[in-house]
């Protein structure tokens, strides 16, 4: 390949790419797993979704204005908000502004240290960096509110007995969740840390894919792919610690007690 | 009606004191050592005894009295206990633990809630004695027990709850087991102590 751009993909070459997920559904009909139906819904949104996505990124890219590229960001990150807690088995009143908070808070802090101090961007709202840097902090970061969330809510629920005999013999509150909310933080940030093990060895990043495929040179993509794991290491520790605090901070009292009777079972 | 007064649970009316102090105002780990509540089925989490007993003497505001490994033993359980996982123990062993770690500091009030219900004879005797002996060091104890005679044995007021009435105090331990037969055996509160607080 030249540094001169990728190779434009046409329409058939989509189709020969769809034909490939006939593969799936032949494995399934052969295994009688019954998931052809769900295939077919999941192809077709991800293939909406995305042309979806790319007009609108073609909108705002030809706007190039401050406020369309925040307003994109928000609504991403409200988005991702609501997805990392629609996972959650048990919820609480005021679970989704948690979510959102959290979300936009972590993710955008964490995308203008890039844009401001990293890769210094002039003027910083250019939606080529600004939009794809959020998407990928939002995206991991997505994963760990969730995982640790459901981690915390599950550990107030099924261990509220454990904390209140701790609280019995003298506990503070803090010394009580102290456990709870390690363990859930944990949870929410081993994905990223895994990930960052196996960078480069078992898994190409798909950034840096991207970027060689459209003619970067390798060592320049690796340079960028290791700054956003930086990013996005750091939007999961951030957004892990936010959600599994502020839930603590709602559902336990000053007194250390569990209000379980706030959460509810959505069952799953 | 023990977790409202180990203040796990918010009151749904009245007040609770200590020696004429509102419980609110302080705080909650000075007043929790202070009166000790022992569940009917307390959960010890998952990690190792040992770990469990570390955990509980870090506590900033534990004030201990004896060491609950001491304690572990004399309630019949054996030292192999400290290296097991604490939610692989019996009903029995997690109560007596709980109760050692309870014993272990110096409340002057403890709520137990059936402590001898999961146990074997001999080892319902171990914890009775233990209890005992801790009444006659001055701590009040609140024990709630379903078991007629064993009211009579060690306690000296009784207390009966029939629906949300709690009557009492009765201090003849020999007319308890009859009182309690007459009653609803699933609704009854024994206690006895040195002193009357909360």
């Amino acid at each position: 390949m030249t540094g001169e751009g990728p190779i434009h993909l046409t329409a058939g070459d989509l189709l020969v790419a769809a034909a490939l997920i006939l593969l799936n559904a032949g494995l399934s009909l052969a295994m009688s797993l019954g998931m052809g139906r769900t295939i077919a819904f999941a192809a077709t949104r991800m293939v909406v979704q995305l042309l979806a996505v790319g007009a609108i990124l073609e909108w705002v890219f030809g706007l190039s204005h401050p406020l369309a590229v925040v307003g994109l960001g928000v609504l991403m990150a409200l988005l991702a908000g609501r997805e990392s807690v629609a996972r959650q088995r048990y919820r609480y009143t005021g679970i989704y502004p948690v979510g959102w908070g959290i979300m936009v808070g972590s993710s955008f802090l964490v995308t203008a240290v890039a844009l401001f101090g990293i890769v210094s961007v002039d003027p910083w709202y250019q939606p080529q960096y600004a939009i794809p840097l959020l998407g990928m902090v939002l995206g991991n970061t997505l994963n760990g509110i969730a995982l640790g969330m459901d981690r915390v809510l599950t550990g107030l629920k099924r261990e509220q007995g454990a904390i209140e005999l701790l609280l019995v013999l003298g506990a503070t509150r803090r010394e009580a969740i102290r456990n709870l909310a390690r363990e859930s933080v944990r949870v929410g940030t081993t994905p990223i840390i895994n990930a960052m093990s196996v960078a480069g060895i078992v898994s190409l990043p798909g950034m840096m894919t991207g970027q060689i495929l459209s003619g970067t040179p390798p060592v320049e993509a690796v340079k960028y792919q290791i700054v956003i794991f930086f990013l996005i290491a750091a939007g999961t520790a951030l957004g892990t610690v936010g959600a599994v605090v502020g839930s603590l901070r709602l559902l336990v009292d000053g007194r250390g007690r569990v209000r379980s009777d706030l959460l509810r079972d959505k069952g799953r | 009606m023990l977790r409202a007064l180990a203040d796990l649970d918010r009151a749904s009316g009245g007040e609770l004191l200590l020696e004429g102090r509102t419980v609110r105002e302080m705080s909650a780990p000075a007043y929790r050592s202070r009166v000790a509540y022992l569940p009917a089925t307390p959960q010890l989490g998952s990690a190792p005894v040992k770990g469990l007993l570390e955990q509980v003497a870090a506590f900033q505001h534990r004030r201990r009295c004896s060491d609950p490994r001491t304690g572990l033993e004399r309630l019949g359980l054996p030292e192999s206990i400290l290296e097991r996982s604490a939610d692989e123990l019996s009903s029995g062993e997690t109560v007596r633990v709980a109760l050692a770690l309870l014993l272990s500091g110096d409340a002057e009030v403890l709520l137990l809630d059936e402590p001898t219900g999961t146990l074997d004879p001999r080892s319902a005797r171990a914890v009775e004695e233990r209890i005992q002996e801790r009444a006659r060091e001055d701590t009040s104890i609140l024990w709630v027990s379903h078991d007629p005679d064993q009211a009579g044995r060690i306690g000296d007021a009784l207390l009966t709850l029939e629906g949300a009435c709690l009557n009492g105090p009765l201090r003849e331990p020999r007319l308890f087991p009859d009182t309690i037969r007459r009653l609803d055996p699933e609704a009854t509160i024994q206690s006895w102590g040195a002193q009357d607080d909360g």
